[in-house]
């Protein structure tokens, strides 16, 4: 049976081998030259219009995902059926309510829980991944015990270990389990990413430090720091994105305050409009973090 | 020639990589040199021939299989600030600006100055003196580093003599390579090493920048003579800066010949006209060749 299918490639592979050898190469015509028909390549613009221009791009791709929106919600409702799905204008009379002064306690409260909840997490996350990464990559004992951790965890979707966290955490008050799946997502991810940093340590500049004089303990301030430090920021930036995804996930189980826990009970009581309207602030406050840390890479990594 | 001349000696030495399954990479097989002090020793041979392997091995970052590497006598056991490199790579800390990567070189070194204490009742500060084994009384000297006044004053002094002022506090990636590699030549001098060893520091340069780069050096060299053992396998370069060359042959890397380039310093792209230069070059030329030519037909 093997015998018989490897004759079988063999045979395919002779078929190939015919009809390359069949070209014949001093008749085939020559490749098309347009060259000279395609002008002066345009360089990139960096100017302010040019920045501004970006900017009005992204705000009218926004306006016409909203107006898709309206469009769809419109023609659903006078289709005459029934239509859980709210149009925006419905979401944002919901916000101007809920930010006008008898609602904004709520909605700060929502906003307050949360924001702590991933504050608390990322940060812890923070305080360990760098310097066990660090170790990892320094160690290679410690990484042998730790990786295969690593790798199992980083599988499993947070949402599936949230019932094991709350009964084995909840013991340190309602909030433990929450930071803890938070903790754990953005732990995860940005060990991983500063690990792969220190790997990527250049040799020649650990030489060149060691011919200055440099000890190991000059050698890892002086050197491993600051090259794996464009990392270590890349790893924040993907840490507030696994906290951010995790939030709703760790707000699952017994809580009245934050935002996932807002959205889940806006969406199972069809209140559509407060749904989204908690998503949509669960994504700005996202983007707000992220556009925050890339401000700090751009000032910190200038060197890059 | 007396003894103490000799700064790096290399005896029988030999380097052998261990592969997996197959047979072994003997890298150095027996290679004896003696470098003097403010040598300008440069290595050419085909490539495989063990150069870097040497310049490693006088670094301290490998230790050789068999024989034995010694500077003023002692064993090279690592590498330290009494033999800078300067890499083909350049090697500069992108995180730090010009003058932040030459003022790094200065950084953990010291130097020996006089003892002062603070009399009681005169209020003034008295010299430390002590008694050596030989009963000689002199001033008492501590090892200190270099304060942060004295590496600006070093490292400006260097950034001048690679004229790259005005340049101080650009990073290296705004930089041109030929201009990244002075900055390493910079950092090497203001380290102030005994010896310095360059491994084919020219060798990913443009040839307008190589020539400009060889002049600079050899400038820079004539102003500060030190121990130079330069990595080239430009057969030009080799005669140019060297005032002693060493060829080495591949597979097992030995040394082949040595020869003494006698032209006189102070030597400029116009050297390359002398006669004597062109006989150098034509000799040095053959021998490499005709090893290169031995080495393909196997």
């Amino acid at each position: 049976m093997k015998l018989k299918n490897l004759k079988f490639i063999e045979d395919l592979q002779e078929k190939r081998q015919k009809e390359i050898d069949s070209v014949d190469l001093a008749h085939l015509s020559k490749p098309v030259n347009d060259v000279e028909t395609s002008g002066p390549k345009k360089m990139k613009d960096f100017s302010l219009w040019a920045t501004w221009k970006n900017i009005l791009v992204g705000v009218i791709g926004v306006l016409f995902v909203i107006f898709i929106w309206w469009l769809y919600s419109f023609i659903a409702k006078n289709n005459g059926q029934t239509s859980w799905l709210s149009d925006p204008i419905t979401v944002f009379n919901r916000f101007t309510k809920m930010a006008s002064s008898e609602g904004s306690f709520f909605l700060w409260k929502h906003l307050g829980a949360s924001c702590q909840r991933v504050l608390v997490g990322y940060g812890i996350a923070i305080l360990l991944s760098i310097p066990i990464a660090f170790i990892m990559a320094w160690y290679r004992p410690f990484r042998a015990f730790l990786d295969p951790f690593i790798q199992f965890l980083r599988c499993i979707p947070p949402i599936a270990y949230v019932p094991i966290v709350v009964a084995a955490f909840s013991s340190f008050g309602s909030e433990a389990p929450k930071y803890f799946i938070i903790f754990l997502a953005c732990f995860l991810t940005m060990t991983v990413t500063i690990y792969q940093g220190v790997r990527n340590v250049d040799l020649t500049l650990v030489k060149a430090a060691y011919t200055f004089g440099a000890k190991d303990r000059n050698l890892f301030l002086g050197v491993i720091v600051p090259s794996s430090f464009p990392f270590i920021l890349t790893a924040m930036r993907l840490g507030v994105g696994a906290a951010m995804t995790t939030l709703v996930a760790s707000e699952l189980t017994g809580t009245t305050y934050g935002l996932g826990a807002f959205i889940q009970t806006q969406g199972s009581n069809l209140e559509m409009d407060g749904a989204i309207m908690g998503i949509i602030i669960l994504g700005l406050v996202g983007i707000l973090l992220d556009k925050l840390l890339l401000l700090a890479e751009k000032r910190l990594t200038r060197w890059k | 020639m007396s003894n103490n001349n000799v700064v790096i000696k290399i005896d029988g030495v030999k380097k052998i990589y261990p592969v997996q399954n197959g047979d072994d990479v003997i890298a150095l097989n027996g290679v004896n040199l003696e470098i003097k002090k403010n040598e300008f020793i440069c290595v050419v041979g085909p490539s495989g021939c063990g150069k870097t392997t040497l310049l490693n091995i006088i670094a301290g970052l490998e230790q050789p299989t068999e024989g034995s590497a010694t500077i003023h006598g002692r064993p090279i056991l690592g590498p330290g600030p009494d033999r800078g490199i300067i890499f083909q790579q350049y090697a500069l800390f992108p995180w730090l600006t010009v003058k932040k990567n030459v003022m790094y070189s200065t950084k953990f070194i010291k130097h020996e100055v006089p003892v002062f204490k603070k009399n009681k009742e005169t209020k003034e500060m008295e010299p430390v003196m002590v008694t050596d084994e030989n009963g000689v009384t002199r001033q008492a000297t501590k090892r200190v580093r270099y304060s942060k006044v004295e590496r600006e004053a070093i490292t400006k002094k260097y950034i001048d003599m690679v004229q790259l002022n005005g340049f101080e506090n650009k990073y290296p990636k705004e930089l041109s390579g030929g201009m990244k590699q002075r900055v390493a030549i910079a950092r090497g001098y203001a380290l102030n090493s005994e010896v310095l060893l360059l491994d084919e520091p020219f060798g990913a340069l443009d040839a307008q920048t190589r020539s400009q780069l060889q002049e600079d050096l050899l400038k820079t060299w004539e102003q500060e003579r030190k121990t130079c053992f330069f990595i080239t396998h430009d057969v030009d370069e080799c005669v140019l800066l060297a005032s002693r060359v060493i060829i080495m042959s591949a597979r097992p890397g030995q040394v082949k010949e040595i020869i003494n380039i006698d032209l006189p310093y102070p030597r400029t792209q116009a050297t390359k006209l002398d006669p004597k230069f062109q006989e150098y070059r034509n000799y040095i030329w053959d021998v490499v060749y005709k090893m290169y030519l031995n080495s393909s037909r196997h």
